[in-house]
């Protein structure tokens, strides 16, 4: 975390010249009480305080106030710090870059549209692109670090980190590949293929990934990496194998990732099960608490307790991990039995609060567990109609969005039995008719097409998609807003990307801190580029 | 009890716990014991003193904050505040500043964080000419000083 050093460097620095002095004096509040308050609001606000007098212009025209400032919109926005290079930014650069939430929100408001016509689309043009060959293969998965500056790739066999260059400044002449290891060992690699990439910060400069190649010996592998270090290499923090006789391939699904233990589904097998990668132990469940007749929900893993959102309620898998309910692996290597799970732990329901009043109901949750801090782990969900779900609806619809805080107990936060769940009413919207809702139920806060600004939760929205000679179709992205107009909430869609069939866009992720969306070009079925389009305007003085 | 003298002359005799809310007090009082002479407070009217006690007397009985936090460490950075406490602000402007004033003088940190939201909050989404006008502040910049300084950072009402 950071700590409050330029701040405070800051404060017992800046010494106003005698004039300035005179002005605070006389004014309504001395020098140091503007100081507490230039701390707490928005970095817009604060731009809005250094134009009002001289004296307010000498005392926040200040570098290391500013990079107080950037550090703290980067702990509220979950963007990884590393992403910019804080010490050696110039005044101006910091002020744009702790707008740059402001600057992307404002942007998305002033370009939506109430609705879209496939027709007469215009999307939303960036003020810069570059393609980068990053050689991505078919089926690859990507994450694009929050901060935009760093995008993990998984290939068949293979992990990157890329550094994309720093949002703002001139981009790079070409990408810089930072690190890469090779996930399967060269004799079961063949029989192994890509199936999750889950990425998590493990502090203010290290991120921690997993990797999940399935096969009939399925592997997850931990690796943590520090992006700005000398000589920088991924470091293996464990490896997992999960052996079976069934011969069906399982899928991976939920993989998630919280301190030291990792979380994983699989179908075919139908199991779950965590490691605790620190102890080499293990424990197993069932893929899906609830009885809802579906795929496998996404689910949050608060690292003691696993949720799911069913169809009328929240369930809670209480993780035991006591000695007695866990397997220990042998040589340093962790080994899982699939074909004999022992299923441990109990669940526990929680009832939405409103779904008795509506006839059918769906969920869609924006979960920010993977990126969030903070000992109350805030998930929000939305409660709406059915028929909203994956088709154009004729009608339209109300939609309730909830926050809910799960919260250990503090007395004993290993004990997930005594969990707290407290529902809280966030907004009723109505949604018009003639959309479908693709609901997005994974990505981080800030990157990922399903961002969520601190204000304005914005979803994503795939829609619509046409389909051309019976095969082809093509694909809008669209950020999705629900925003609140004279206290009606308003839904508004800002088209970003079109798909179509000859130029394919794949694995779009952006980041709505920084302005930068990051996506694969496929021509004609293959890989072409990377490209990397910034939004917002660079930071040149 | 604690005795208190305001700077227009005022004494105010105030229950030990209530004004321990102060750190500047509370301080005070474990530095020099028990006594009966008034403790002045020069920066300090009666007319805020009572204000200030309203509040110290809302608190009575709720721990005090630890005094080794750093006040400027990342946390809680939403201007939500208490409902009672936004009654309590709910005053003129020259009132809220002597508040936090004062909130700053006797050390309050509780109080003086509610007044510095409570400002913030005043600001949100504010003109710089508007925050002029609230709080009265004259624009000292010369027209071709304030052209320039708009022109620097203009980015960032586009994008």
């Amino acid at each position: 975390m950071f700590s409050s050093n330029n701040l405070k460097a800051w404060k017992e620095t800046f010494i106003p010249t005698p004039a300035s002095k005179a002005t605070l004096d006389e004014g309504v509040l001395p020098a140091d009480l503007w100081f507490e308050i230039a701390i707490i609001v928005e970095p817009r606000d604060l731009l809005a305080m250094k134009l009002v007098c001289k004296a307010l212009h000498e005392m926040f025209a200040d570098r290391e106030l500013w990079k107080y400032v950037l550090h703290d919109v980067c702990h509220r926005h979950s963007i990884f710090l590393p992403s910019y290079p804080i010490d050696d930014m110039s005044l101006t650069e910091l002020q744009r870059a702790a707008l740059g939430p402001y600057r992307w929100a404002r942007l998305l408001k002033r370009k939506a549209n109430p609705s879209i016509r496939t027709e007469s689309t215009r999307l939303l043009k960036p003020l810069k692109e570059n393609n980068h060959p990053l050689g991505v293969a078919p089926n690859s998965l990507q994450f694009l670090v929050p901060g935009g500056r760093f995008l993990f790739i998984a290939q068949r066999h293979s992990l990157d980190l890329w550094d994309l260059g720093v949002v703002g400044r001139q981009p790079l002449e070409a990408s810089t590949l930072i690190a890469r290891v090779h996930t399967a060992p060269p004799s079961r690699a063949s029989a192994l293929g890509l199936d999750g990439l889950a990425v998590i910060p493990l502090d203010d400069t290290t991120l921690r990934v997993a990797v999940a190649l399935t096969g009939k010996n399925s592997l997850f592998n931990v690796y943590d990496i520090c992006p700005i270090e000398q000589g920088i290499k991924f470091q293996s923090v464990g490896s997992i194998a999960v052996h079976t006789e069934v011969e069906e391939k399982p899928v991976c699904k939920n993989l998630l990732i919280h301190g030291n233990r990792l979380h994983v589904s699989l179908t075919k097998l139908d199991i779950s099960f965590i490691w605790d990668f620190s102890t080499g132990r293990y424990t197993t469940g069932r893929p899906r608490m609830s009885n809802f007749n579906s795929d496998i929900s996404q689910k949050v893993f608060t690292g003691t307790s696993v949720i799911e959102f069913g169809k009328d309620s929240l369930l809670a898998w209480a993780i035991p991990f006591s000695d007695a309910d866990t397997a220990s692996s042998t040589d340093g290597f962790a080994y899982l039995d699939a074909d004999f799970p022992r299923v441990t732990g109990e669940k526990h329901e929680v009832l939405y609060p409103t779904w008795r009043a509506i006839a059918i109901a769906m969920t869609t949750v924006h979960i920010p567990s993977l990126w969030h801090h903070g000992p109350v782990l805030p998930i929000t969900f939305d409660i709406i109609r059915e028929t909203w779900a994956h088709e154009p609806s004729d009608d339209g619809a109300t939609g309730f969005r909830y926050r809910v805080d799960v919260k250990p107990d503090p007395s004993d936060p290993l004990n997930s039995h005594k969990m707290g769940v407290a529902f809280k009413l966030l907004a009723k919207f109505e949604l018009p008719a003639g959309f479908c809702y693709t609901p997005l139920m994974d990505a981080t806060p800030n990157a990922g097409l399903g961002a969520r600004h601190a204000s304005a939760p914005i979803m994503r929205m795939a829609q619509p998609c046409r389909v051309v000679e019976d095969v082809s179709s093509e694909v809008l992205y669209s950020l999705y807003s629900v925003t609140s107009h004279r206290a009606i909430p308003e839904v508004r869609l800002t088209p970003i990307l079109k798909s179509a069939d000859g130029v394919r866009v794949v694995s779009p992720s952006l980041c709505s801190a920084s302005g930068r969306l990051v996506h694969t070009v496929y021509m004609n079925g293959v890989p072409a580029f990377t490209r990397v389009s910034d939004y917002l305007s660079p930071w040149k003085d | 009890m604690v005795l208190l003298l305001t700077s227009d002359n005022e004494m105010f005799s105030v229950a030990e716990d209530v004004i321990k809310r102060s750190a500047y007090i509370k301080n005070m009082l474990e530095d020099v014991g028990e006594s009966d002479l008034p403790i002045p407070l020069p920066n300090v009217e009666s007319n805020v003193l009572v204000k200030i006690l309203e509040y110290c007397e809302h608190y009575r009985g709720e721990p005090l904050p630890a005094s080794d936090v750093d006040p400027a460490e990342i946390g809680d950075r939403s201007l939500d505040i208490a409902d009672w406490d936004q009654k309590y602000m709910a005053v003129d402007q020259e009132m809220l500043f002597e508040i936090i004033l004062a909130a700053n003088y006797l050390d309050i940190k509780s109080l003086l964080d509610v007044g510095c939201k409570t400002v913030a909050k005043m600001m949100k989404g504010k003109s710089s000419e508007e925050i002029r006008t609230l709080f009265n502040i004259a624009n000292d910049f010369t027209p071709e000083e304030e052209a320039q300084i708009r022109k620097e950072n203009a980015w960032a009402e586009c994008r």
